[in-house]
């Protein structure tokens, strides 16, 4: 089993639209789907509520209708991003974009890891951890362990 | 002139209401005393019961139980005014809720319509005092008001039971005829007494008395009551609380079903009168102490709590073991005694509560043979249950988590972070699973136990669990927001 489950990219982007057009790109380049999808899918889940934690973390989501193992997308911005307020009033800066299908097998062994992972946003020690990162590899780092 | 003086006797008896010496009766109404022991004579000869009783050395009497009966057939000989409508009340009240045609009464009481109405009036007031309302149509009129107050109206107009009156009074008033009817109702004011090993103090007992008798002389002339006393749901809260008052009036009504011959269930909604009347009447008092077995009963009552409580996982509170105890001494009474009182609501405690039963039969089994008791029988098990099991039902309310259900977009993002902060700060919540809002509705079927849905996005659903929405980090602001819900859920369920 040698599926993607974590990837991380350092970016530098100061509004939220820039994030989602680089989170579909990648997106699209590392599975079958159109940047169009995912852009769509995207400002869908941002519309009915904002995915905006505290700290500056976000978790926007990817929900794509087909059929795939769920994995996460980190993304560390260099500047914060100005429109994407969070929960404490912050800006947003890093990204942990949940990419899912949508209709989700809950037996998937990655499925559980990822949970474990979702699972250790809700400590607030790892988030201020998270807040202290340097750089995506890291917040990978801090979320592998 | 002869008529008149008989009269003058029977309304002066009347308006005195004990006995009266005929030399007192001879001032009073200015005739000789040997024209008033002839006029007597005449009087109760005329009927066949007699109306007014002699007793050497006390006078005379108007038995008023044969008066009334008497009153009703001759009514022409009655010429007062006050009598009539009393005796018209008695009818109505005897009637109600049913009508009687106005062609009827007219014809019985021998008056016109006008007069009629003119006494409609008169008892209109009377009856007000009991909240009753005398309800008049074109042909016909009758009382209307609640069972309850009839009654009440009854007692005093029929019985005239006031503030003195002892039961040798009303046995004195109570006609030949009557008296085996009195013995009756006598017999069960004792049986109760005797089951519960209880007292009534006065005047409850009186009155107690005065319930079943005139729930005796109602049910011979009509069967028509109301029976929507029985939905009543506050009075079956009281029934749980107190089972062995339930049983006794139980039993009483059907001796009383026996007694009159009775085989349908006209009857059966005079439980709950009887009951109604019971639990207002002190009855609690536990006080008729017949064997002194107050430290029997305490030993008794720890050993059920500590066998019950074992059983049942369940450690209950020392405050029920002043309650229980009172129940466990009268049982121990009964038990010695060898008097069984059925319990009516055996059945219902075995279907309802299935695991406290067995648990206090396996202690009630234990007690006797420990405490030297005769057999413990199902149906006084069945009572002790249900104070077990009105605590054990109050434990397992407050301690059984809220079983919810966290959503979000998929059922792993938001709902993921958020249910485990929900785990660390509300353990009064139990979340059963997390889901994607596309899955609310199928989840809702599947799993009725469900009690709150607590979601990251707005859903579509519209039924009765209640929706708490939050931030996708759970602030404190969200905890909040999900207490008050968890309060109020709690609430809900300890008044259900």
């Amino acid at each position: 089993m040698n599926e993607i489950l974590l990837e991380s990219y350092d970016i530098d982007v100061t509004d939220q639209k820039a994030a989602f057009q680089i989170i579909a790109g990648i997106v699209a380049s590392k599975m079958d789907v159109s940047k169009v999808t995912v852009l769509k899918s995207l400002s869908t889940r941002e519309k009915i509520a904002n995915t905006a934690l505290v700290k500056g973390i976000a978790i926007p989501h990817v929900i794509l209708e087909s059929d795939f193992t769920p994995w996460l997308l980190i993304l560390k911005s260099k500047t914060l991003i100005a429109d994407w307020d969070c929960l404490d009033d912050s800006k947003v800066n890093t990204l942990i974009c949940l990419v899912v299908p949508k209709i989700i097998k809950k037996s998937n062994k990655s499925f559980k890891k990822i949970i474990q992972i979702i699972d250790k946003l809700a400590n607030d020690n790892v988030i201020a951890e998270i807040n202290k990162a340097e750089s995506a590899t890291e917040i990978v780092q801090i979320l592998k362990r | 002139m002869h008529k008149e003086i008989s009269q003058e006797i029977i309304d002066y008896l009347k308006l005195h209401n004990k006995f009266i010496t005929s030399e007192e009766l001879s001032n009073g109404l200015n005739v000789s005393k040997k024209t008033i022991a002839r006029h007597i004579n005449s009087i109760n000869k005329k009927y066949s019961q007699p109306i007014i009783i002699s007793q050497r050395g006390r006078g005379y009497e108007l038995n008023y139980s044969n008066y009334l009966n008497v009153a009703n057939n001759n009514v022409h000989n009655d010429s007062s005014t006050q009598l009539r409508q009393e005796n018209m009340l008695a009818k109505l009240l005897f009637a109600s809720p049913n009508d009687v045609k106005i062609y009827d009464l007219a014809n019985s009481l021998y008056i016109s319509e006008p007069v009629l109405r003119n006494d409609e009036k008169q008892i209109s007031k009377r009856i007000s005092k009991w909240n009753l309302k005398l309800d008049s149509k074109q042909r016909s009129v009758k009382i209307t008001g609640n069972e309850k107050d009839i009654r009440s109206a009854l007692m005093e107009v029929v019985l005239h039971i006031n503030k003195s009156t002892d039961i040798e009074t009303l046995r004195k008033n109570t006609s030949q005829l009557d008296q085996k009817d009195f013995n009756f109702a006598l017999s069960q004011v004792e049986m109760a007494l005797r089951v519960l090993n209880g007292s009534l103090p006065y005047p409850y007992n009186i009155n107690f008395f005065a319930h079943i008798y005139v729930l005796l002389i109602r049910a011979k002339k009509f069967k028509a009551m109301d029976k929507s006393i029985s939905l009543d749901t506050s009075l079956q809260t009281e029934i749980k609380m107190n089972p062995e008052i339930f049983s006794i009036c139980k039993s009483i009504v059907s001796n009383v079903k026996k007694y009159l011959g009775f085989k349908g269930e006209e009857l059966d909604s005079e439980v709950y009168y009887l009951f109604k009347y019971l639990l207002t009447s002190r009855f609690n008092s536990f006080d008729g102490i017949v064997l002194d077995d107050r430290d029997l009963a305490d030993q008794v009552t720890d050993f059920f709590i500590s066998k019950v409580s074992a059983y049942l996982h369940c450690s209950f509170s020392t405050s029920i073991k002043d309650e229980i105890r009172n129940h466990v001494l009268a049982m121990i009474s009964r038990l010695k005694m060898k008097i069984s009182l059925p319990n009516a609501l055996l059945k219902d405690i075995k279907l309802e509560y299935p695991q406290v039963f067995t648990a206090t039969k396996k202690a009630a089994t234990l007690a006797s043979q420990k405490f030297n008791l005769p057999v413990i029988s199902d149906d006084e098990t069945g009572f002790i249950c249900l104070y077990f099991a009105k605590y054990y039902e109050e434990n397992n309310k407050s301690n059984k988590k809220i079983k919810a259900y966290v959503i979000c977009t998929t059922g792993i993002g938001t709902s993921g972070i958020i249910s485990t902060k929900i785990k660390n700060s509300i353990p009064e919540i139990e979340i059963v699973g997390l889901a994607s809002n596309y899955d609310v509705e199928s989840i809702i079927k599947n799993e009725p136990e469900i009690e709150l849905l607590i979601s990251t996005v707005p859903i579509n659903y519209h039924g009765k669990i209640p929706v708490e929405l939050v931030s996708a980090f759970f602030t404190k602001k969200d905890e909040q927001k999900v207490r008050n819900v968890v309060r109020n859920i709690i609430n809900e369920r300890n008044f259900a």
